[in-house]
């Protein structure tokens, strides 16, 4: 089998250099990226490569975030003890940092998505709460304060 | 500009082997991930987002039982076979289609994989060990190898923008957030605080280590350590075994013909391309 010739291989590095920049571009610090870059990176990166290299950046969170469970006059429960797989755990998670957004479209989509993975009817007789424990002083960081805020109340 | 030709071979193996493996963990909860999905459908631009995520798109979500098991199809035979470009853009769209529709459930690996899984489609064209790569592969092969480091790159620009990996907080903070830990890291600040400097010149200096061979397998051992460290602590276990299979296309062409006959695969991996 012959090699790509001098012309494919020229055409090969110009659409890896330009593949390459415009990801750097998505996924860089905005700050780093001139504007005009940064948008026709998206153009092309956002459909089929999209991807982003943030976690626990530029800082790691300095709030927790635990969904709570109440059926009925019961005591509060992390939803975590019930959700043996990694993946469901995961989505928990995501749920709780979705719901920190104050959107309440985003909390009317979330609501029957919380309520399908718990697997509990949405009847009114299960509530939710999300407890955020927050960094006071980031050299102790084991000292945190908590906020609770009751879900989906009327 | 050439390519090892065996560690791409068993970059292919492995990545297949990886989407297998994560589709195999995954159905205790597939339910919950595809069949009656969590995640609520997101409006669908159209254009070629109907392409990556189908279900948006309008693909019946009875549908997501035959996606399923035609992507576990084509990760099964791409583990124990030479993957064909066909099976790889099988197996490109059924992952995402799956991706999508459980996207609450997703991570920064899956994204990483979804990428190299496009890439795999040009490098899966041609014969098995061809002793030139074709314009296709080179391009696969190079963008796959380009990949993993504008990942490092990227994460590591990030952190240096913030307060707490520069200051050393970073750990601390992590391992006392109960989603994460390990919590007795919070009670040895030094131990944490070196710790977090040592992640952040790591990822700042893989793009540059990987390219000589002197520091490439030293580097290479620290992040499988690293990488070991997010699995069990950070509940990402998929994204720390996709980007320690992003490694492969990086090891030298010696030591993958020496694991490819070890496995098996030497065969499949003959008349290799020379490696610059």
């Amino acid at each position: 089998m012959e090699g790509p010739s001098r012309r494919t291989r020229l055409l090969v590095i110009i659409a890896l250099a330009v593949h390459t920049l415009l990801i750097a571009c998505y996924t860089l610090p905005s700050r780093m990226v001139p504007e005009l870059l940064r948008v026709q990176a998206q153009r092309y990166v956002r459909p089929v490569f999209h991807q982003q290299w943030r976690l626990f950046a530029p800082d790691p969170p300095t709030c927790s975030c635990r969904l709570e469970m109440q059926q009925g006059d019961g005591p509060w429960e992390p939803v975590e003890i019930q959700l043996r797989h990694y993946l469901a755990r995961r989505m928990a998670r995501s749920i709780c940092h979705h719901l920190g957004s104050s959107d309440s479209a985003l909390e009317a989509r979330l609501r029957p998505a919380l309520h399908r993975l718990m697997a509990v009817a949405d009847d009114g007789t299960v509530h939710f709460r999300r407890v955020e424990r927050c960094v006071l002083d980031p050299h102790a960081p084991d000292r945190r304060e908590e906020h609770v805020r009751t879900l989906f109340s009327p | 500009m050439n390519l090892p030709a065996t560690s791409l071979l068993l970059f292919q193996r492995a990545l297949h082997a990886w989407v297998l493996l994560y589709v195999l963990t995954a159905l205790p909860v597939a339910d919950l991930l595809w069949f009656d999905p969590v995640t609520p459908l997101l409006p669908n631009k159209g254009g070629i987002q109907a392409l990556v995520d189908p279900f948006a798109a309008g693909l019946p979500r009875g549908a997501a039982p035959t996606v399923l098991v035609l992507t576990a199809l084509a990760a099964l035979f791409g583990t124990f076979r030479q993957a064909t470009w066909w099976s790889s853009l099988v197996l490109w769209l059924g992952f995402n289609a799956l991706m999508h529709l459980s996207f609450l459930a997703s991570s920064g690996g899956l994204q990483l994989a979804s990428n190299l899984l496009f890439w795999n489609i040009p490098l899966a064209l041609g014969t098995a060990g061809p002793k030139r790569f074709s314009g296709a592969q080179l391009l696969g092969g190079w963008a796959i190898r380009l990949q993993l480091l504008v990942a490092y790159a990227a994460t590591a620009l990030h952190k240096l923008e913030g307060l707490h990996w520069t200051g050393g907080t970073a750990l601390r903070i992590v391992a006392t957030d109960e989603a994460f830990g390990p919590a007795w890291l919070a009670s040895m600040p030094q131990l944490a605080t070196i710790s977090t400097w040592a992640i952040l010149a790591f990822q700042l200096s893989f793009p540059l280590a990987v390219w000589w061979r002197r520091t490439r397998v030293p580097w290479m051992l620290v992040g499988v350590l690293f990488h070991a460290a997010t699995a069990f602590w950070m509940g990402v276990p998929e994204m720390a075994a996709i980007f320690l299979v992003a490694y492969l296309p990086w090891m030298g062409e010696r030591t993958s013909s020496a694991n490819a006959t070890r496995l098996g695969l030497s065969g499949a991996a003959s008349g290799t391309a020379p490696q610059q």
